[in-house]
């Protein structure tokens, strides 16, 4: 049974409404999030569509695929023929820099997104592949793919690279999960598999999407089975690097290496 | 104000980290655990999860008009009273608080000798004394401010060291408690105890007397020696490095000092620092 939320203010943000949802983002735009998973945004006086089209592909978008019952991830994915990467990490941890550098290494990867990642229990991606990525200048000058960039948001300096899609036919199924992280105390990136469940579990919510929506929805339940099976099935390993942007070559081989290499025994030890 | 947050509001370098770390130990009852001190509330990770968007396509304008939604989710995480870091001034001249009312329940304001905050930022960021002291005379000094790229942190405008100081004390929405790092090295026990005490936190002085000797500035000093400290953001140079009053006497020269001296004449005059 799925309790019916009525009216309630839940997040910052957000209002539930009976299973529709409202993001208000004041000087922006409103977004109205329908339970067919449509996305409406409307911008307020003086602001451009332009301004506000990049929220409905991440924040709108994603509370549209939990509206659907799906759990997304705040993630990027990469991936070779039908395996696939997904990138997780904090804010600015370096998710779409990885994806980019990862694609830009070896013709043979695909990206599917970098913001938001939808995948069932099993791993398999549910939503189609974009092969965006959003970029700030420097990383995109690092990548050496400074010039080919376009706006996503008059206001940002970050720009958008189309990099190669999926084109396969096969469903692309998750062979490894990275969590990025910074950790300044290190000289050189350290890559470790985790192990205990309740490690991973613990990492997969907090790469969630909107997950304090989770249980006011009455997904709770849903969404521990799926977390389950996730972290049950698909190899997993955290990555830490120092701030440093050098590092991110570096990050890129050792990933590269884990996820090419079946992941679970290239991701012993970094 | 009925919200939970404690805001240790502080310029950079004057001892934040030390209190939070005494704090921790007094939670704890144990040693700090250097690796989670609490978050900042400019943590962009922080304003992300609550609020689910990517700060990454706001403008830090935009983050700014949002931030207190996010106090807002992460007070509600909480069932009872909280400290949290925090760098940025409260307000801008007529502007409004970066923080939301509604989730605070007070705030321990943590000042220091500007002229030894400006050492201690010369020596952590790799600055010249003179270019320290430049920042805390310069009304538009900012913290990660960069427009075409982003870090883990976000925006924060600093502002003059006195406009910083003038901007928590003052107040006319927050309880503002004002506690000199000069008087947490004299008596930290006593300053530590009164200060949380002021806050809503029940303490006792035996439990903070502990914690003082867990979180002592040469432990803190040999915990970054041996395994290093995760939020120091150059390994280089040492996060904990003096932690005395009065360094300046030794390393600004006179006329930096005295530049410092006049521009914060006034606040300094009111806290008890002689220029």
């Amino acid at each position: 049974l799925r309790p019916v939320v009525e009216h309630e203010a839940v997040s910052g943000l957000v209002e539930l409404m009976d299973g529709e949802a409202r993001i208000r983002l004041p000087g922006l735009a409103t977004f109205d999030v329908g339970r067919d998973s449509t996305v409406g945004a409307r911008p307020e006086p003086g602001t451009g569509q332009d301004e506000v089209a990049c929220f409905t592909g991440s924040t709108a978008g994603a509370l549209a695929s939990l509206l659907a019952g799906t759990f997304p991830l705040r993630a990027a994915a990469v991936g070779r023929e039908s395996r696939m990467l997904v990138i997780c990490g904090r804010a600015a941890a370096g998710k779409s820099a990885l994806a980019a550098s990862l694609a830009l290494l070896d013709p043979s990867y695909w990206v599917a997104s970098d913001k938001v990642v939808q995948i069932d229990g099993l791993g398999r991606l549910l939503a189609g592949a974009s092969g965006g990525v959003e970029l700030w200048p420097p990383v995109a000058h690092r990548l050496g793919i400074e010039s080919k960039g376009a706006v996503v948001r008059p206001s940002l300096a970050k720009r958008r690279y189309e990099l190669r899609r999926f084109a396969g036919t096969d469903q692309p199924v998750t062979a490894l999960v990275a969590f990025l992280d910074i950790d300044n105390r290190l000289a050189e990136p350290e890559l470790h598999q985790l192990v205990a469940g309740r490690e991973k579990l613990q990492a997969l919510v907090s790469a969630q999407w909107h997950r304090r929506l989770i249980a006011p929805l009455g997904l709770g339940l849903g969404h521990l089975e799926w977390a389950s099976s996730v972290a049950r099935s698909i190899p997993m390993v955290r990555v830490n690097r120092p701030r440093q942007a050098m590092t991110l070559a570096t990050v890129t081989e050792l990933v590269k290496n884990a996820f090419e290499a079946g992941a679970i025994g290239a991701a012993e030890t970094s | 104000l009925t919200g939970r947050t404690v805001w240790l509001a502080s310029y950079p370098r004057s001892g934040n980290t030390w209190f939070r770390a005494v704090y921790s130990a007094w939670r704890t009852g144990g040693p700090p655990n250097l690796d989670h001190l609490g978050t900042i509330a400019s943590s962009r990770e922080r304003f992300d999860d609550a609020l689910g968007i990517s700060s990454s396509d706001l403008t830090a304008d935009e983050v700014d008009r949002l931030r207190p939604r996010a106090d807002e989710v992460v007070d509600m995480d909480f069932g009872r009273l909280h400290l949290e870091k925090i760098h940025d001034r409260l307000s801008t001249p007529g502007g409004p608080e970066i923080v939301s009312a509604a989730a605070t329940h007070c705030a321990i304001y943590l000042m220091r000798d500007p002229r030894d905050v400006a050492v201690s930022l010369a020596h952590q960021n790799g600055l010249s004394p003179e270019r320290a002291g430049d920042m805390l005379c310069d009304p538009e000094t900012a913290i990660a401010d960069r427009t075409d790229d982003i870090s883990d942190q976000l925006r924060q405008r600093l502002g003059t060291w006195s406009d910083h100081v003038s901007s928590w004390i003052d107040s006319k929405v927050i309880r503002v408690h004002v506690v000199r790092f000069e008087d947490c090295v004299a008596d930290p026990g006593s300053v530590f105890s009164a200060a949380l005490t002021q806050a809503g936190f029940t303490v006792s002085r035996q439990d903070i007397a502990a914690a003082v000797e867990h979180a002592s500035f040469e432990r803190l000093q040999s915990v970054e020696a041996a395994a290093g400290f995760r939020e120091n953001r150059d390994r280089q140079r040492p996060f904990f490095r003096r932690g005395r009053p009065g360094a300046w006497h030794d390393e600004l020269r006179p006329e930096v000092a005295d530049r410092i001296a006049e521009a914060h004449r006034e606040v300094m005059g009111r806290f008890g620092y002689r220029s």
